[in-house]
């Protein structure tokens, strides 16, 4: 390992250099806990092993949010993105979602930098084979460090977990197996074992990446390009200038060539054929699995995406698959613009181990071990976006929790981040997890570009934030709340009735838009806005939206707000749910498994049904009021168990 | 949440109250439930010929007795309070779950409540509204639905309306929302797939025509199911039927005729009613309320006023009006226009002949079909068929059948979808709402509507199960 001086004890060590390992040290380095990354090898810190891009619908909301509580992720796909994009253009600004296509290795390299230029934190290149953990009569079991492949052995009184799918990883092409946590990179194989030991319980998951071709085989002309953005705004709030310069991404389609091509090698699918047991995401189907699927459509899409500026390689975004090198080729060679086109790599299958979420309390804290966090694929979620928001949020409870501090906790109605992770608590993993906008109830609400407005607060409190950026933050919000309440004084020509009516009110129609209203009035309004042109446009952005949204939000708020009384009744960690025999016998074993924070989690647990939550609201306030020693709640009349 | 479902005292105590309703019937029973019921059995109870150990569902008869040392002044101490049949019914057989004593005694009203008052001298705790019934459901002895229906079935006034309850708990209603959810379930799908998978499929969106429409027919089954209010209410609280006519039309006599008992002091005298009286009539099965109103006119006295006021409401509430005509007065000085009285639009009014039995040839309202005598019980069966026809006895007992009856939690939750529903449909046809936006307060209604099929959870409904039993349950 090391060399001898290097010192083995730290705050908090995290494991894996992937988005989740990445945020997660920043992080607790900058808040001024001292930090060792541990990664197999530092080259890889940062690395994107599947699509070039970041953003897109719920995902884009996250990184937004990520950067508002002073993680990395925005900023670095400001600097190094080479095509931006908004998905969703002409639907409303709640599912409106900016998407970047990375340069990868720009991307790695500056998040890498990021890591070496942290005060506070190091890197250590190691496998990490298990977990030193300490046991007390008094206050349980509690981690105090890992264990490493060279027998050597590292000290931390927190460790975040972030191995993405290194855990028993198994690639598969074909037939073809191999170990390998991703193409190029060995799996970790002793922590799993390590893990189930510790009484963890594990499950097989599955997900895939397409092949890559080799640029200056493909025939361009035949394609349809795609263009960014014109004037693209950037994803960190912090971005204070923003002029990328954008590449094209081009399109084509899979023809019925293609599919025969499948069709016929399915028996040689090891999806197919039984070889993987792991369950994949049925959001981001492999094109065997579409093929099959949807045996009527006569084409799939397919994007062709850069993997960056001097790249050569070309990311195939619609062809993941796991099917026999020979397959991929006649397969590749079937699609139009593509029929001379050389494969840089194969598509593969990718199995690991991932820890069933509701392990974790909302803090990623282990429920069984204490200091122990997880974070990103290893709890089940899929997607850059996903990863680096857990990190975050591990790396800051991490520092939060040596500090002394109460731990930042989010709530559905606040962030994507707290949908996430909520739902990380409460539900059983079936397939790789990743965010839709659909998630979130308060949809309206958790926007894109009201995330300074939503997070302020808590950025101020965590003080992630330098001093100049959390001003940077206020002062778009500020200039939010200014421009709006003017625009409820001012006034506009109403064209239908002839007389005047309030500038929001027109606003808040559906032909009404705020930047015709600022240009057409008086340059009163305007006054409000900031000199940057970058914030004057997401100013208005946020404004217009929270106008046109208002009664909207309202009206759902209500219709919500009658269950809103669950999240605050708290349920205690020790409740004595297998003795509880009012609560339905799957409502037992489910609760006593996941042991949820309140009554609102244990309502999104799958097979707790309305009638357990009822027995629970009762059962919870009396253990409140009895307060602890009060025995055992609902089981006097259990003695037919 | 309303009080009467927070909970009070630890679930460590016993409680005690009256199984039966206060003043009916010979047998009074009185209820012991919790982990003393034995003791307390022990300490009330005298077994002739004298017993060892209580045997769960085995009656036993004896006296029940003050306690040792608890007799209050004025009694014996040991003297017999009552002699009751004990069944100790143990854990978990019993309603509850819990331990159980039930002292059935026959010495009516005051000899139970002393009963009582033995057991909670002995350390049981008077029990409060639904708590039974709660004990049951936190023991799962009773799922939530079940103990709702017991709360219906306990407030039942007769043989339709307990059906009615025992359908509902088999799911009725539920399958109705059910029904009614569907559609909006599947248009929430595709909207979301066109959210979420724009890039993929760019041709999904959903056509605003198509959610307006989608949103309008389940509007108009919100409508349907509202349309049951009343027809619920009729087969919950009875159907409403009030006696209106001049002073001294003989509405009280006719009254009393169809309860076939003296419920209301009948004289002479105008006026004498001076308030309403009312009384529920049972008819194959269904319950008929009637109300007897002080006599309408114009003059009344002022001690008479109070009552005319009440009559007013009931007419308002009322379902059928019955205006009687005195048959044996000449001509019809002035007409009785329930109109003016405030009657609803959907009150079915019936003209009724009465005195037929002093009927002058020459009366006015020879018209009149329903002649009826209190004296001697002409044409009161006329009268009941067309009091059953008119509260249309046979959608009554379709709608009871099918077990889709609203009450005010089920009316109130629908009334607001139905509001949800007409804005949302204004904002969609009016271009404002986008996809994201019907989504959203889609999600939010299903939501609500859950609350009615069960699908989701809310203490509101937890509070007013239990707080709509009476103690003892």
């Amino acid at each position: 390992m090391a060399d001898a001086c290097f010192q083995t004890t730290h705050d908090v060590i995290v494991v894996g250099g992937g988005h989740a390992g990445i945020e997660a040290a920043l992080a607790a380095a900058r808040l001024g806990v001292s930090t060792l990354l541990v990664t197999q090898d530092r080259a890889e810190v940062g690395r994107m092993p599947c699509n070039p891009s970041i953003g897109g619908l719920g995902k884009a909301q996250l990184v937004r949010e990520i950067d508002a509580l002073g993680g990395e992720m925005a900023r670095a796909i400001d600097e190094t993105g080479i095509q931006f994009r908004i998905l969703n253009r002409r639907k409303g600004p709640a599912v409106r979602s900016p998407r970047a296509q990375a340069d990868k290795l720009a991307y790695q390299a500056r998040m890498l930098a990021a890591v070496e230029a942290q005060p506070g934190l190091s890197v250590l290149e190691a496998e990490v084979i298990g977990l030193r953990v300490e046991f007390s009569r008094k206050e349980g079991r509690r981690v105090s460090g890992v264990r490493l492949a060279d027998g050597g052995s590292l000290q931390g009184s927190r460790v975040v977990l972030a191995t993405g799918t290194f855990l028993r990883g198994l690639l598969h092409t074909g037939q073809q197996q191999r170990a390998g946590g991703r193409e190029g990179a060995p799996s970790a194989e002793g922590l799993s074992e390590d893990l189930r030991t510790l009484g963890f319980e594990l499950r097989r998951l599955k997900t895939g990446t397409p092949m890559r071709l080799l640029r200056r085989t493909i025939d361009w002309q035949a394609l349809a390009a795609q263009a960014g953005d014109p004037d693209p705004l950037p994803f960190s709030l912090r971005t204070l200038s923003f002029a990328p310069e954008q590449v094209l991404c081009h399109i084509t389609w899979t023809s019925e060539a293609t599919h025969r091509v499948i069709r016929d090698n399915l028996d040689r699918s090891p999806l197919y054929a039984g070889v993987i047991e792991g369950q994949g995401p049925r959001y981001c189907p492999s094109i065997e699995d579409k093929v099959v699927r949807f045996e009527h459509k006569e084409r799939h899409q397919v994007f062709l995406e850069p993997e960056g500026r001097q790249s050569e390689e070309i990311y195939v975004n619609g062809l993941s698959t796991s099917l026999p090198a020979d397959v991929q080729v006649a397969m590749v060679r079937s699609i139009v613009g593509l029929e001379e086109a050389q494969l840089v790599r194969f598509g593969y299958a990718v199995e690991y181990d991932a820890l069933p979420s509701w392990q974790v309390r909302t803090t990623l804290e282990s429920k069984k071990i204490d200091g122990l966090y997880f974070a990103g694929q290893i709890l089940g979620t899929s997607g850059y976006e996903e990863a680096a928001a857990q990190g975050l949020m591990a790396g800051i409870n991490a520092a939060l929790s040596l500090k002394h501090q109460s731990p930042l906790i989010l709530g559905r109605h606040e962030a994507y981040l707290g949908v996430l992770i909520d739902d990380l608590a409460t539900k059983e993993i079936s397939e790789p997890y990743r965010m839709f906008t659909s998630r979130a109830e308060h949809r309206l609400w958790l926007r894109w570009d009201n995330a300074a407005a939503r997070l302020l607060g808590h950025a101020e409190r965590i003080g992630l934030l330098r001093p100049a950026e959390l001003e940077l933050l206020r002062e778009e919000v500020e200039a939010a709340r200014r421009l709006r309440e003017r625009l409820e004084r001012a006034s506009v020509n109403d064209a239908s009735t002839g007389g005047r009516m309030a500038a929001a009110e027109w606003v808040r129609r559906p032909e009404g838009e705020l930047a015709r209203v600022l240009a057409e009035t008086n340059r009163e309004l305007s006054k409000s806005l900031p000199d940057n042109e970058l914030k004057r446009r997401s100013v208005i952005e946020t404004v217009e939206a929270d106008i046109k949204y208002e009664g909207y939000v309202a009206r759902q708020e209500r219709l919500v707000r009658r269950q809103a009384h669950l999240e605050h009744l708290e349920l205690p960690l020790d409740f004595p749910y297998r003795d509880t025999t009012a609560l339905s016998w799957e409502a037992r074993e489910k609760l006593e498994r996941m042991r949820p924070a309140t009554l609102g989690q244990a309502g999104r647990i799958d097979g707790v049904r309305q009638s357990d939550l009822a027995v629970l609201s009762v059962l919870a306030r009396r253990v409140g009021a009895a307060g602890a020693g009060g025995g055992t709640p609902g089981a006097q009349g259990g003695q037919d168990r | 949440m309303r009080d009467a479902f927070s909970y009070r005292g630890s679930d460590a105590d016993t409680i005690a109250a009256l199984a039966t309703p206060p003043g009916e019937g010979g047998i009074a029973i009185v209820r012991v439930s919790g982990p003393a019921a034995l003791d307390i059995l022990r300490a009330v109870f005298r077994a002739k010929p004298p017993h060892a150990a209580p045997v769960s569902h085995r009656a036993r008869l004896g006296l029940v007795v003050w306690p040792t040392g608890s007799a209050p002044a004025g009694f014996e101490p040991g003297a017999p309070l009552d002699e009751v049949l004990a069944l100790p019914l143990l854990s978990p057989h019993s309603y509850t779950g819990e331990d159980t004593i039930e002292l059935q005694g026959h010495g009516g009203e005051r000899a139970a409540g002393l009963v009582l008052a033995a057991c909670v001298a002995a350390g049981a705790r008077p029990a409060g509204p639904g708590e039974f019934t709660r004990r049951a459901f936190l023991n799962g002895r009773l799922s939530l639905d079940q103990a709702e229906a017991v709360a219906d079935l306990v407030h039942a006034e007769d043989e339709l309306a307990a059906r009615v309850a025992l359908a509902q708990l088999r799911g009725g209603l539920r399958r109705e929302i059910q029904a009614l959810e569907a559609p909006l379930r599947a248009l929430l799908a595709r909207l979301e797939g066109s959210l979420e998978f724009a890039q993929d499929e760019p041709e999904a969106s959903v056509a605003r025509e198509e959610i307006v429409d989608t949103l309008k027919a389940a509007r108009a089954e919100v409508d349907r199911l509202l349309a049951l209010a009343p027809v619920s209410r009729r087969v919950r609280e009875g159907v409403q039927v009030v006696l209106a006519g001049p002073p001294n039309a003989g509405k009280s006599s006719l009254f009393n005729a169809l309860l076939g008992q003296e419920r209301v002091l009948v004289d002479a005298q105008p006026g004498t009613t001076r308030d309403v009286v009312s009384a529920p009539l049972r008819l194959e099965g269904l319950t008929f309320m009637l109300h007897d109103t002080a006599g309408l006119r114009e003059r009344a006295r002022r001690v008479e006023t109070l009552g005319i006021d009440r009559a007013r409401e009931v007419i308002a509430d009322a379902d059928v009006i019955l205006v009687l005509r005195d048959l044996s007065k000449a001509g019809q000085a002035d007409e009785l226009d329930v109109a003016a009285l405030g009657a609803g639009a959907e009150a079915v009014v019936l003209e009724v002949g009465t005195k037929v039995d002093v009927a002058r040839a020459q009366a006015a309202g020879t018209g009149i079909r329903i002649r009826t005598s209190a004296k001697t019980g002409a044409g009161l069966e006329i009268l009941r068929e067309a009091l059953l026809e008119a509260a249309d006895a046979g959608k009554l007992r379709d709608t009871a059948a099918a077990g889709i009856l609203l009450n005010q939690r089920h009316q109130c939750t629908l009334m607001d979808c139905r509001q949800e529903l007409a804005s949302l449909i204004e904002a969609v046809t009016a271009g404002g709402a986008d996809e994201e936006v019907v989504a959203s307060l889609l999600a939010a209604l299903l939501q609500r509507m859950g609350e009615i099929s069960g699908r989701v959870f809310s203490e509101q409904l937890l509070g007013e199960i239990f707080s709509r039993f009476c103690v003892g349950k």
